[in-house]
């Protein structure tokens, strides 16, 4: 058995392919029965998320990984030629390494974005409800969690911000700590100041204020993120309650200058202030910069932090690469002893059976009734074929994996650790 | 001396697996340096309960047993302060004091002999309490130049190695006022032990006009008072990070530089 995956991804196909492709959360289990129907698929798996979607079969018959496309197709509006253009196709090592890498966050559109974990964690949840695990998908699923804990501990691939947004908030992390308990006011209402939002939000930020000219969008952005608004031609006003400003507005002069926050800090009694400007031209006077606690940064400056962090990110990603290659090579290893089990619990029941044998035999024989003496040759014959049997059944379990030829004669020697010349 | 020496090595080592870690930033260095204070510590003690049994005495009649008292001390403050506020790289201006200390205590030998520390169990109890006061002192120190020195990064937008391994002005903050409140502590229970001492000795709480006591005296309360001043204006007047950060390094290092004075020429 081993896995597969055909799939295609944000590198692979265009966001129309990828939305056709897509697996709805309504016709996942109809989805998971079709594959599972096919009797050459033993466990199956399906990732779905905006940027990717991808089929993971385990079969001993890896060549129809190719035909999962047409099962694809019939619920999707392109072809099957037009999917397998835009898709790829993984088999064993190459696929393990795949899921491994998907799931930490090295295969992703934001290198090292942690999503993902938790989608690829909920997509192997969602394959046992519809009992498409077996063993191997289990103990799959064992080595991915962990390899990509590994990673993310060990490398630096989810280290520092690689968006503008979150850039902005990991400066006030660096300033503040926690942002709980903080405040901040967002000066705008685009699309740059929700996504500011969102991650204030997600740092924990207390409260936020909004303001915008037009203050009906103002209100809307505020209740999304249960903020309140502020009229902009008073935001001054509650500008020393606030930690946090962020700004980004079309004005084409300056909203904020140093006499405004001047006179803030002399209210909040100098407690620092943190000023991002996204804005070009830009919203935020640069000698507020000068006024004593005040930390101002332009969208120049955080560029320049994105565009390091995203550098350092990609070094680390390397290292990433490098270790799930080693942990997938002693991955397949185990994955491979593990059809040496059947022939161990085989042999085991042979010796038990004749165990028992003799034992009833020897003691009729001999007229032995004495349930003691019983024991004691129990004893003894239990002890001795653990012994024998110790030597082949760890030697099978290392060599089974060997992939190596071996003749009888090799093969009993390696068993059972016999130095005997076979040739 | 074995233990104490195998304990400097100690805190070299972890000193330099601190500088090293400052540069790669990884998890395994850490807890390794970790450990190599720990040990240190450890080693430390064993010296000083060493010397405690062979000489029958508490182990702070000499200079030597002064210094090693404070490398402990401050080893130990540095391991609390690291653990409780997970910021080790504090350590790049503690651990050199404890360095320092050691290596002194290497040259100065067992000379100096405090005789009048045996004469009264107050004494004991002053100058163990005004060491790790003093301790702590000095982690207000590094931590209010620690505080600076990341200020001026974020403020000249240098996104560099500081930027990135030193923790965030308010964790600093925190660390510098948890550390100037605990060293005030510490330090005036250390006056009020000297002063229990000076009614046993003097039979009252004012030294003798003119003695070397008396210029002791005068000289810790003048520390007492600046520390004292910082926590006062700093409660009061709710002073920013930045002043406390300002106030505790000038403090701190004016309290450090009497201690110095007291302990270096003052001894006898």
């Amino acid at each position: 058995m081993q896995l597969s995956v055909v799939g295609l991804n944000h590198n692979s196909a265009p966001v129309e392919i990828r939305e056709c492709m897509a697996v709805q959360p309504d016709v996942l289990a109809d989805m998971y029965e079709r594959l599972l129907s096919d009797p050459r698929v033993a466990e199956a798996m399906i990732i779905s998320t905006c940027n990717r979607v991808e089929y993971y079969i385990v079969t001993d018959k890896p060549y129809i990984t190719a035909d999962i496309l047409y099962i694809v197709a019939i619920s999707c509006s392109a072809g099957v030629s037009t999917l397998r253009k835009h898709s790829y196709i993984h088999c064993g090592t190459k696929a393990i390494e795949h899921l491994v890498m998907v799931a930490s966050g090295v295969d992703s559109l934001v290198l090292g974005e942690p999503q993902i974990f938790g989608q690829v964690k909920d997509t192997f949840r969602a394959a046992r409800e519809r009992k498409a695990v077996g063993v191997y998908l289990n103990r799959l699923e064992q080595f991915v969690l962990n390899t990509t804990k590994k990673v993310r501990t060990d490398t630096g691939i989810s280290e520092n911000a690689v968006s503008v947004s979150y850039a902005a908030v990991d400066l006030a992390k660096k300033i503040f700590g926690s942002l709980e308990g903080k405040k901040a006011l967002i000066i705008g209402a685009g699309e740059m100041c929700e996504l500011a939002m969102e991650h204030l939000s997600g740092a924990g930020i207390g409260h936020i204020t909004v303001t915008n000219r037009t203050f009906s969008r103002a209100e809307d952005l505020a209740r999304r993120f249960y903020g309140s608004a502020v009229e902009f031609h008073k935001f001054p006003e509650v500008l020393p309650d606030v930690d946090i400003v962020i700004s980004s507005t079309g004005a084409p002069q300056s909203v904020v200058n140093k006499a405004m926050v001047s006179a803030a800090m002399q209210r909040r009694r100098r407690a620092p202030m943190f000023f991002i400007d996204i804005a070009v031209p830009r919203d935020i006077d640069a000698d507020v910069s000068t006024v004593e606690n005040v930390y101002l940064y332009d969208i120049d400056d955080l560029k320049h932090v994105v565009e390091s962090n995203r550098k350092e990110r990609e070094n680390e990603a390397v290292k990433a690469k490098e270790l799930i290659t080693g942990a997938v090579v002693r991955f397949e290893r185990n994955i491979k002893s593990l059809t040496a089990d059947p022939l161990i619990v085989e042999l085991r029941q042979n010796f038990e059976r004749a165990r028992q044998e003799e034992l009833i035999r020897y003691c009729r024989k001999h007229n032995i009734t004495d349930p003691d003496i019983r024991e004691n040759l129990n004893y003894i014959m239990l002890a001795m074929g653990n012994k024998v049997l110790h030597t082949p059944i760890r030697n099978l379990k290392s060599y089974i994996a060997d992939g190596r030829k071996y003749t009888l004669a090799e093969a009993v020697a390696l068993l059972f650790d016999l130095a005997a010349d076979t040739d | 001396m074995i233990y104490y020496d195998l304990a400097l090595v100690s805190y070299i080592f972890s000193f330099l697996l601190l500088l090293i870690n400052f540069y790669f930033n990884k998890l395994s260095l850490q807890r390794l340096q970790i450990l190599f204070i720990i040990v240190a510590i450890i080693l430390n003690l064993v010296q000083l309960l060493f010397h405690w049994r062979t000489m029958k005495v508490f182990p702070i009649c000499t200079l030597q047993d002064l210094l090693m008292l404070v490398s402990l001390s401050v080893g130990v403050i540095y391991v609390v302060l690291g653990l409780r506020y997970k910021r080790y790289y504090i350590g790049l201006f503690l651990i050199p004091v404890m360095i320092l200390a050691g290596l002194v205590s290497l040259f100065l030998g067992s000379e100096g002999v405090q005789s009048a520390a045996l004469e009264s169990l107050w004494l004991y109890v002053h100058i163990p309490l005004a060491i790790v006061g003093t301790a702590f002192f000095l982690a207000a120190f590094a931590s209010g130049i620690m505080y600076f020195i990341l200020e001026k990064q974020l403020k000249e937008k240098k996104f560099g190695r500081v930027f990135e391994r030193f923790p965030p002005l308010a964790s600093i903050d925190k660390l510098n006022s948890a550390s100037l409140y605990l060293g005030f502590a510490f330090y005036t229970a250390g006056m009020l032990a000297v002063l229990a001492w000076m009614r046993f000795r003097f039979n009252s709480i004012e030294a003798p006009l003119g003695s070397s006591f008396y210029v002791k005296i005068m000289i810790a309360c003048v520390a007492w008072v600046i520390t004292g001043g910082i926590i006062l204006v700093k409660s009061v007047r709710a002073t920013t990070a930045r002043q406390t950060a300002f106030a505790s390094v000038i403090g701190c290092a004016s309290v450090l530089l009497i201690y110095v004075a007291v302990v270096l020429f003052m001894m006898r």
